[in-house]
């Protein structure tokens, strides 16, 4: 056994010698790229880029393991990305389709609002502003324009705020879907009263309205409920709670989901739950 | 279990500049400074349980048939969400290889992988220098890197599976001894109506060969009309007469299509969980399923089209991610690479029996991975 080990580790080793023999090193020259795409002529008199137009995916799966402000810094630094912006697009893949991480998408557009022509304004590297203001060398260094200073404490706060309010979001939906969910089950309570009131033979029985997320504009998500499962890749957890909701519903709201947590604690067997 | 959500966050920008101005009520001076934005699109695919999703592969391919009908771009970066662009030239260098002189035989250009983060002894060895500096370099003189998950960026028509442009005048200069001359002639004969696609100027003419399209790529319309327009754009400027099969400068300066609602309603049907059956999604278009390394097999079959790649060390990092700093994620990793490669070895896709289109130096380090 172990003379067949020694063989293939002698083997894999020389497959992964011969290749070594031939190394390269490559260099671009990016001025020859800009006069040949983006330099102003006859027939393109304002210089428009003649670059081809990139398509950029971001994949992220659970925003539990990958937290959604590093995704966010990650969109906001190709936001800014250096290449001719029509010519850009950026597609972000949430394969668990939480709405927490649609919303954190949400926020890091406007704030790239502020964040990208600040980087174009004073040409900011690298432009991730998480890294950006971890920066350990002075920031003032070789930095011209005249008011920097102002634009970058500006930015700093602004970042600070945005930082606050993408940590913030899991409990605003939380919060939001708690709130929306009352209001329903008292509207539904209300219909049903006015009901007995005009029939009066019916059985009163308890309200069952299925518990969702709720987005800002007050529509249910089509995706996930609050965060995603952890075995996005099946996709079957994600069943078991939404199977489990209706017949949870009856309790009060803030119970329900404790419930929830519970039972999702109990199917699946993890020892972390997103509570 | 949840339902398709593609959605637009930032709309495509104008096509001229829009230079912010003083009276705006924007709290930062950005006179003089564009300020639009590239567009940004959020997509969730469909989940059903009973369907087999491949994981990020099927992310990925869902992906790319929601950005052909949206933005279409020729060419397709693919990072993960914890790489972020720390060289923001960095797009433009991938670009100056795939615009460069032959560059229409480039499949990818991959990045090498940095991190930050790590403590400075780097006791996991999570900055891999020997693969990346080393292993990558080296395969860079042969037939080109392989693709390592992250910071690549793609030719749209390469992973669609198509080969390359006049796959049949380069002959390759080690043809193997050890496959017969059958074997070349049947592996040539095989794809030959797309080997035409891209030889053809004028593809509406080819219409036995876009008769195949809806059994390999799926029945969008849309997307099967994307494929040509994504190869034209995608090919080097012919502004010298050594560059073969280039497009005519300028013909990238007209503005792009706007979103209408019908393109989204075919995004959503595109990334719905029914779109792959019976189609070649997964198989030979796309990112390759069922494998757990499944990016160094779509690396591998790209090759052995005939494609080359290219490794591009900037000198500033392009793309920098953070490392799995603890010892149960990076050993988790490693296994996850060790198992993969064992798996590309003794299964079809293992090199050395690989095309005769593939150089034969090549067929050796595709399981340089086996050391990880």
């Amino acid at each position: 056994m172990s003379i067949v080990c020694e063989l293939w580790f002698a083997f894999s080793w020389v497959l992964d010698q011969l290749p070594k023999l031939c190394p390269i090193n490559r260099a671009t020259d990016l001025s020859v790229l800009k006069e040949k795409f983006e330099m102003p002529t006859p027939n393109n008199p304002t210089g428009k880029s003649d670059l081809p137009g990139i398509d950029i995916f971001v994949s992220t799966a659970d925003p539990e393991k990958e937290p959604v402000l590093v995704t966010a810094n990650t969109i906001l630094s190709i936001l800014a990305a250096d290449y001719p912006v029509e010519k850009l697009a950026c597609y972000v893949s949430d394969d668990g389709g939480a709405l927490l991480t649609f919303e954190a998408m949400a926020e890091a557009a406007s704030f790239a609002n502020l964040w990208v022509p600040f980087c174009r304004k004073h040409d900011i590297e690298p432009r991730n502003p998480d890294s950006y203001f971890n920066l350990k060398r002075d920031p003032f260094k070789n930095k011209v324009k005249p008011n920097f200073v102002k634009d970058r404490r500006r930015i700093k706060r602004e970042y600070d705020e945005f930082k606050v309010r993408v940590n913030g979001l899991p409990d605003a939906i939380r919060r939001r879907s708690d709130a929306y969910h009352a209001r329903e089950e008292i509207q539904a309570m209300n219909l049903q009263r006015e009901k007995m009131k005009a029939g009066g033979d019916e059985p009163f029985e308890p309200v069952k309205i299925p518990k969702a997320t709720w987005m800002a504009d007050g529509t249910h998500w089509p995706g996930t409920w609050l965060q995603p499962s952890q075995d996005h890749a099946r996709g079957d957890h994600a069943g078991i709670i939404q199977v489990l909701l209706p017949s949870q519903s009856c309790i009060t709201s803030i119970w329900s989901s404790t419930i929830l947590t519970y039972a999702f604690f109990c199917t699946s067997g993890y020892a972390e739950t997103t509570k | 279990m949840h339902s398709s959500v593609p959605q637009v966050m930032l709309k495509p920008p104008s096509d001229m500049p829009m230079y912010g101005n003083i009276n705006e009520k924007s709290p930062l001076d950005f006179a003089g400074v564009d300020t639009r934005l590239p567009m940004l699109v959020y997509v969730s695919r469909e989940k059903r349980p009973g369907y087999d999703h491949n994981k990020k592969a099927g992310a990925m391919n869902a992906l790319v048939r929601a950005s052909a009908i949206m933005s279409n771009g020729p060419f397709i970066l693919n990072l993960d969400c914890d790489h972020y662009v720390y060289n923001s030239k960095a797009l433009r260098e991938g670009m100056c290889f795939m615009m460069d002189r032959g560059g229409d035989r480039l499949c990818y250009v991959q990045f090498p992988q940095r991190f930050e983060g790590i403590d400075p002894s780097d006791r996991y060895a999570n900055h891999n220098t020997v693969f990346f500096d080393i292993n990558m370099r080296a395969l860079d003189g042969l037939q080109g890197p392989v693709y390592v998950g992250t910071g690549c960026l793609f030719r749209r028509i390469a992973l669609y599976g198509f080969d390359p442009p006049r796959s049949k005048d380069h002959s390759p200069r080690f043809c193997s001894c050890c496959l017969p001359r059958r074997r070349k002639a049947s592996a040539s004969n095989a794809n030959p109506e797309e080997t035409m696609a891209l030889r053809m100027n004028d593809f509406d003419g080819d219409s036995m060969n876009l008769a195949t399209f809806p059994k390999k790529f799926g029945n969008s319309s849309f997307l099967i009309d994307s494929i040509p327009v994504a190869e034209f754009q995608g090919r080097p400027l012919a502004d010298h007469p050594s560059v073969k099969n280039g497009r005519p400068p300028g013909a990238l300066t007209i503005p792009r299509e706007m979103l209408d609602a019908s393109i989204v309603a075919e995004a959503i049907s595109v990334i719905s969980c029914w779109y792959e059956e019976k189609t070649e999604w997964g198989i030979r278009v796309g990112w390759i399923y069922g494998s757990v390394t499944e990016d160094v097999v779509t690396g591998y079959r790209m090759h052995n089209r005939g494609w080359k790649s290219v490794y591009c060390v900037t000198q500033r990092d392009a793309f920098r991610g953070t490392a799995p700093i603890n010892l149960t994620d990076r050993l988790h990793q490693v296994l996850r690479w060790a198992t993969g490669s064992v798996e590309i070895f003794f299964s079809r896709n293992n090199a050395l029996l690989a095309s005769s289109k593939m150089k034969v130096c090549t067929r050796c380090p595709s399981s340089i991975t086996i050391p990880y």
